[in-house]
C-alpha cells in the first residue's frame, strides 16, 4: 500500500516477498471479510476482501509481527519469519470459550488522510533523538526550538495548542504551558511516531488545527516467550550516552506485560566555535503496561514517567534589552565556560506521570465498546539565577493535574451485498483538570492557577464502497474555565469562562484499481479556545527581553482547511506523494507588539500583547521515493508554506522557510551479517524572506543552510534467538555554521556543531 | 451495559470534580522586587542633602514609573549613597543590605550624557575581593550650567577584573543587568 511510503529510506534487500491468506472465523469457519492485516514493524497493511482474502505485497526479508484484526473479534498477533513468500489461513475467535487472542494497545485511526509514520526500524536508526528531531525527517513538520534542548514540532506551521499530541491513547495536556517547554515524551519507548495532517483527530479533540501526533506504545504480545533489547548509544557532542532497556512477555495467551526504561545524560553542547555553556542534559524515564483478556472482554493499562533537568543556555539569561544588543552584538557567546555535565542555573525541572486503564468488551455483531480513564500530573520547575541566595528556589514551580474519561463505541455494518462497509465510532469526553502555582517562589507565576472541566461529544463515521472511501465525522466540546489571577495590587480576580468549540470533517479517497493512484481530499473545521497564557500571561520573559501581556477578552479561534493528497507509483520504481493544503483561521490568535516601549527598573522594554486576525495559511509538501534496484533507495522531499495575515495584508511571523531534501541508502543481506546498510542525506533551508514588517526583529532572520548527514550499521545474528545490532550515524558532519529562524536562541549561538551517534542494540527472544 | 458504563463513568468524574477542593490561591510575595532607587547626593562641605528617586510601585506593567529630575550646583564636588528598596511591603524591604552582602557579584556604574557632566568619578567602596561596588561613590558636577541624563545601572555576576571595569567603565562588564534607570538631571 501507499501509505507506507516512508519519508526516511525503507530497507531494499529482498524485498519480493508478499504474505497472502484468507482470515477466518474459528468459531464457524466462515470467511471474515473486510478484515485489516498489519505488519507491525513496517506498517505495510492489507484490508481482506469481501470473501476473506488478502495479499501484502512487497515485504522484505525478516521477522515480522503480523496484526490480524477484525472489529467484534479481539485481534490476534502471529510472529512470521518472512524468506519467501507466505500462504496461510489466520483464524479469529469471535466469541468463544478460549480466547486465542491477544491484547493489543494500538490506536486505530480509520481515516487515511494524509498520515505519516516513523516505524520501529526506523526509530532504532534515530534512537538518542528527541522528538522534534525525530519528526524533522517528515515533509511539512519543523521543529520550533529554545536552545539546544527543547524542541516542539510544528506541522503545516502550527504548534503547541494547535497540534494534539497522543500517547497511549491520551492526548498530552502541558502544551499549553508556552514554547518554551518540550513534550514529556520518551521516543525509546514508543513502538512507533506517527503525524496526521488530515482530518480524523476529531476522538482527542476540536483544536487540532495542525495535526496530530500519535505515539504508539509497545505492542503488548500474546506470546508466551520473552522478548529483551538493550540499547546503548553514545553520542561525540556534548559526550553523552543514552542507555533504554524494554522487557515484553506474554502469559498463557491471556495475559502480556511490559517494561521499558530510558537513562540519557548529556554534558553541555557545541557549536562548531565554541562550548555552548550549561545545555547539559539528563532524562530518567519507565514505562509499564499490562493486558488481561476474558471472554469477550480485555482490560489493560499503561504507566509512564518522564523526568528531565535541563540547562538553559547560559548566555541567553539576559537583563534587559542593553543585554541583549551586547548579546547580539557580539559574534560569539558573552559567556563561554569550559565543558562541564553539571546544570546550573538558568535549568528547568520537568516531571510526568501519566496513568492510564482501560476496559475493552467485545459484543456480537462486530460491535466493541471503550472505556477508558487517564490521569496526568505535570510539574514544571524553573530555576533562575537570583539574588539573595535564591537560585536553588524555582522560581516557576507549577503543577498541573489532568483526569480524563473516554468513553467510546465502535461499530461495523454490512450495507447491501456485504460488499460496502460501515464503519462507525462514538464517544463521550469529560475532562477535569487543575493548574495550581507553589507560592513560595517569590516571583509571580507565569500562568495563573485555574480550573478547567470539559465534556465532548463526537461521531465518526466511515463507508467503504469498491474503490471509494467516505469519511465524516463531528465533535462539540463545552469547556467551563475557571482562573484565580492576582492584579498588580495583589488583588484576587476569579473570571470565569464558558467555551463552546467544534469540529466537523468530512473526507474521501479514491483508489484506482491496480492501486497505482489514490487520491485523498477532505475538509476540516476545527476550532480552540484561549490557553490560560493566552488570557492571562502578565510579565517580562528573560530569554527575549520582552514584556508580555495577555488578553482576558480573547474569543476561540475557528480555521477551515482543506486538504489534498495524490499518491501515485509506477512500476515498483517510482513512488510520489503531494500533499496541498489552504486554510483560513479566523480570530488567529497572535502576538504582536504595542506602539510604546514600558519603563521598568531594568530599563525601556519592548511590550507585546494577544491580538485576533483571520490568517491565512497554504503550502505544499512532496515526497518521491524510487527504489531503482532491490538494493538501493533514493528519495527526496520539499516543502514550502506561505502565512498571510488577512487583516494587515503582511506575512506571519515564525512561519517555517522552505525547505528541500534529498538522500539514499544501499541496503543488502549477506549470510553472515543482516541488514547492512549504508546512507546519507542532504538538506538545504532557504532563507526565511516571507517576513512581517510591523513587527521588527532584534535581529534579521538569518540565511540559509546546508547539512549533510551519513549512517551506516549491521545486524549480526548470532543464533535463532540472539542478535546484535550497530550503527553508527553523523549529522552536519561538514560542521557548517549556521542559525535557524526558528531557534529562539537564535540572537545569541550558532546551532550545534557535527555530531556522531554510535548505537549497539542487544535483541534476545 | 453500555448505559451502566457510561453513567458510571460520568459518575466517578463527578466524584473527581468534587474532589479538588477549590482553596483560594495566596499571593507571591515579591522577595526580589526592586521598586525604588534612591540618589543621595551630599555636597562636599555642604550641609544638607538632596535625594532623588525612581519609583515603579507595583512593578512591571500596572502604574507607570516616576523617575524625579536630578537638580543640582555646577561645579560642586558631591559624594552620593545609592539606595534600593522594595516598598510594596510594609516596612520598606532593604535591597541594599542584601546588594552589599553579595557585593562580590553585584556592581553599580554611572554614566552621564554628555560625558564631561559629571567628572572626576571615583568608588568609594569596596566588595571582599577589594573591587567596587558602587553603594557609595564621589564626582564633581560640570564646572557650566548644563542639562543631561545620568544613567545608573546595577550588573549582576559582572567580570569585575576585566579591563577597565573598576574605573566605572561598563564596555567589558557583560554579567545582566538588575537596574538600569536614566534620570534626567540640570545643573544649576
Amino acid at each position: 500500500m501507499l501509505q507506507c511510503m516512508a519519508p526516511v529510506a525503507v530497507q531494499a534487500q529482498s524485498c519480493e516477498w508478499s504474505i497472502s491468506g484468507k482470515v477466518i472465523d474459528e468459531h464457524d469457519q466462515s470467511a471474515l471479510s473486510y478484515s485489516n492485516i498489519i505488519l507491525l514493524e513496517t506498517n505495510q497493511y492489507a484490508v481482506a476482501d469481501s470473501n476473506g482474502y488478502f495479499i501484502i505485497r512487497q515485504v522484505c526479508s525478516g521477522k515480522y509481527t503480523l496484526i490480524v484484526e477484525h472489529i467484534g473479534c479481539t485481534p490476534d498477533t502471529v510472529t512470521l519469519d518472512v524468506n519467501s513468500s507466505i500462504t496461510r489461513n489466520f483464524y479469529l475467535e469471535h466469541h468463544e470459550e478460549e480466547l486465542a487472542g491477544i491484547i493489543t494497545t494500538a490506536v486505530k485511526y480509520t481515516s487515511g488522510l494524509s498520515s505519516h509514520e516513523v516505524d520501529s526500524k526506523e526509530l532504532e536508526k534515530l534512537e538518542g533523538k528527541n522528538l522534534g528531531q525525530i519528526l524533522n525527517g517528515i515533509a511539512g513538520v519543523n521543529q520550533l526550538k529554545t536552545g539546544a534542548n527543547i524542541s516542539k514540532p510544528i506541522i503545516h506551521g502550527l504548534y503547541g495548542d494547535r497540534i494534539l499530541l497522543v500517547e497511549y491513547g491520551v492526548r498530552l495536556e502541558s502544551q499549553n504551558w508556552g514554547t518554551e517547554h518540550a513534550p514529556e515524551i520518551d521516543p525509546l519507548a514508543a513502538q512507533s511516531i506517527s503525524v496526521i495532517k488530515g482530518a480524523a483527530t476529531l476522538e482527542y479533540g476540536t483544536e487540532s488545527l495542525g495535526g496530530m501526533v500519535v505515539i504508539q506504545p509497545p505492542v503488548l504480545k500474546k506470546q508466551p516467550h520473552l522478548n529483551v533489547d538493550i540499547s546503548l548509544v553514545g553520542q561525540t557532542n556534548g559526550k553523552g550516552i543514552t542507555t533504554a532497556a524494554k522487557i515484553q512477555q506474554g502469559f498463557k495467551k491471556q495475559a502480556a506485560y511490559y517494561l521499558q526504561g530510558t537513562f540519557k545524560k548529556l554534558g553541555d553542547q557545541q557549536a562548531p566555535d565554541y562550548n555552548l555553556s550549561n545545555t547539559g542534559l539528563q532524562e530518567t524515564n519507565l514505562s509499564a503496561g499490562f493486558g488481561w483478556m476474558k471472554r469477550g472482554w480485555d482490560l489493560s493499562g499503561h504507566y509512564a514517567l518522564y523526568s528531565q533537568k535541563a540547562g538553559i543556555f547560559r548566555s541567553a539569561h539576559i537583563g534587559n534589552l542593553t543585554d541583549l544588543n551586547n548579546a547580539i552584538q557580539s559574534d560569539t557567546p558573552l559567556i563561554v565556560l569550559p565543558f562541564t555535565y553539571d546544570i546550573i542555573a538558568p535549568k528547568q525541572h520537568n516531571t510526568h506521570h501519566l496513568a492510564k486503564v482501560q476496559l475493552r468488551k467485545y459484543f456480537s455483531k462486530q460491535r466493541t465498546l471503550h472505556i477508558a480513564y487517564s490521569a496526568q500530573h505535570n510539574r514544571r520547575q524553573e530555576y533562575d539565577i537570583r539574588r539573595g541566595g535564591r537560585s536553588d528556589i524555582a522560581s516557576l514551580d507549577m503543577r498541573l493535574f489532568t483526569n480524563n474519561v473516554l468513553t467510546t463505541f465502535q461499530r461495523t455494518h454490512s450495507i447491501g451485498k456485504k460488499s460496502h462497509l460501515l464503519e462507525g465510532k462514538s464517544g463521550i469526553h469529560f475532562t477535569a483538570k487543575q493548574n495550581r502555582n507553589d507560592a513560595a517562589t517569590g516571583v509571580k507565576p507565569l500562568i495563573p492557577d485555574y480550573y478547567q472541566y470539559g465534556i465532548g461529544f463526537f461521531d465518526m463515521e466511515q463507508l467503504k464502497l469498491r474503490s471509494f472511501t467516505l469519511d465524516w465525522g463531528a465533535r462539540y466540546d463545552y469547556t467551563r474555565m475557571l482562573a484565580y489571577v492576582f492584579d498588580n495590587n495583589n488583588r484576587l480576580q476569579t473570571p470565569t469562562y464558558n467555551f463552546h468549540t467544534y469540529a466537523i470533517s468530512l473526507g474521501g479517497s479514491w483508489t484506482s484499481r491496480q492501486q497505482e493512484v489514490q487520491l485523498q481530499s477532505g475538509i476540516a473545521v476545527n476550532s480552540r479556545f484561549p490557553n490560560a497564557s493566552e488570557l492571562f500571561s502578565n510579565g517580562l520573559h528573560h530569554g527575549i527581553a520582552a514584556i508580555e501581556f495577555g488578553e482576558p477578552d480573547l474569543r476561540p479561534e475557528k480555521g477551515i482547511k482543506w486538504t489534498t493528497t495524490l499518491l501515485a507509483q509506477y512500476k515498483k520504481f517510482i513512488q510520489a506523494e503531494v500533499t496541498a493544503y489552504i486554510s483560513t483561521i479566523y480570530d488567529f490568535i497572535y502576538l504582536a507588539p504595542l506602539p510604546e516601549p514600558i519603563l521598568t527598573i531594568r530599563g525601556a522594554f519592548p511590550a507585546f500583547r494577544y491580538y485576533q486576525t483571520d490568517a491565512q495559511l497554504a503550502g505544499l509538501d512532496m515526497t518521491l521515493k524510487s527504489t531503482p534496484a532491490k538494493w538501493l533507495s533514493l528519495y527526496g522531499r520539499y516543502s514550502m508554506l506561505r502565512g498571510k495575515n488577512k487583516s494587515t495584508d503582511e506575512y506571519l511571523i515564525y512561519m517555517p522557510a522552505d525547505n528541500i531534501a534529498g538522500g539514499f541508502e544501499w541496503q543488502q543481506d549477506f549470510s553472515a551479517v543482516k541488514n547492512v546498510f549504508f546512507g546519507m542525506e542532504y538538506k538545504y533551508t532557504f532563507e526565511q524572506k516571507k517576513l512581517p514588517i510591523s513587527i521588527p526583529d532584534f535581529k534579521a532572520a538569518p540565511g540559509d543552510y546546508h547539512l549533510l548527514g551519513a549512517s551506516a550499521g549491521f545486524t549480526y545474528p548470532v543464533n535463532d534467538k540472539n542478535s546484535i545490532s550497530f550503527s553508527i550515524s553523523g549529522e552536519n558532519i561538514t560542521n557548517s555554521r549556521y542559525r535557524e529562524y526558528l531557534n529562539r536562541f537564535r540572537y545569541y549561538a550558532d546551532e550545534t556543531a557535527w555530531n556522531l551517534t554510535f548505537r549497539i542494540k542487544y535483541s534476545f527472544q | 451495559m453500555k448505559k451502566t458504563l457510561i453513567s458510571g463513568s460520568a459518575l466517578s468524574m463527578l466524584l473527581l470534580l468534587n474532589g479538588c477542593k477549590k482553596d483560594n490561591p495566596t499571593p507571591v510575595n515579591e522577595e526580589e522586587l526592586i521598586t525604588t532607587v534612591q540618589l543621595i547626593f551630599q555636597e562636599v562641605g555642604g550641609m544638607s542633602s538632596d535625594t532623588f528617586s525612581f519609583k515603579d510601585i507595583d512593578g512591571v506593567g500596572g502604574i507607570a514609573a516616576v523617575t524625579d529630575s536630578i537638580i543640582l550646583k555646577k561645579d560642586t564636588r558631591y559624594i552620593v549613597q545609592t539606595r534600593v528598596l522594595n516598598e510594596t511591603t510594609s516596612p520598606a524591604d532593604n535591597i541594599t543590605e542584601e546588594i552589599l552582602e553579595e557585593g562580590t557579584e553585584h556592581q553599580f556604574f554611572y554614566q552621564s550624557t554628555p560625558a564631561d557632566f559629571i567628572n572626576n568619578f571615583e568608588y568609594l567602596d569596596e566588595d571582599d575581593n577589594g573591587f567596587p561596588i558602587g553603594l557609595e561613590f564621589g564626582c564633581n558636577t560640570k564646572n557650566a550650567a548644563a542639562t543631561g541624563t545620568l544613567r545608573v545601572t546595577l550588573r549582576h555576576e559582572p567580570v569585575k577584573d576585566a579591563a577597565n571595569v573598576i574605573n566605572n567603565d561598563i564596555t567589558n562588564a557583560n554579567g545582566e543587568t538588575d537596574i538600569e534607570i536614566d534620570f534626567p538631571a540640570r545643573w544649576y
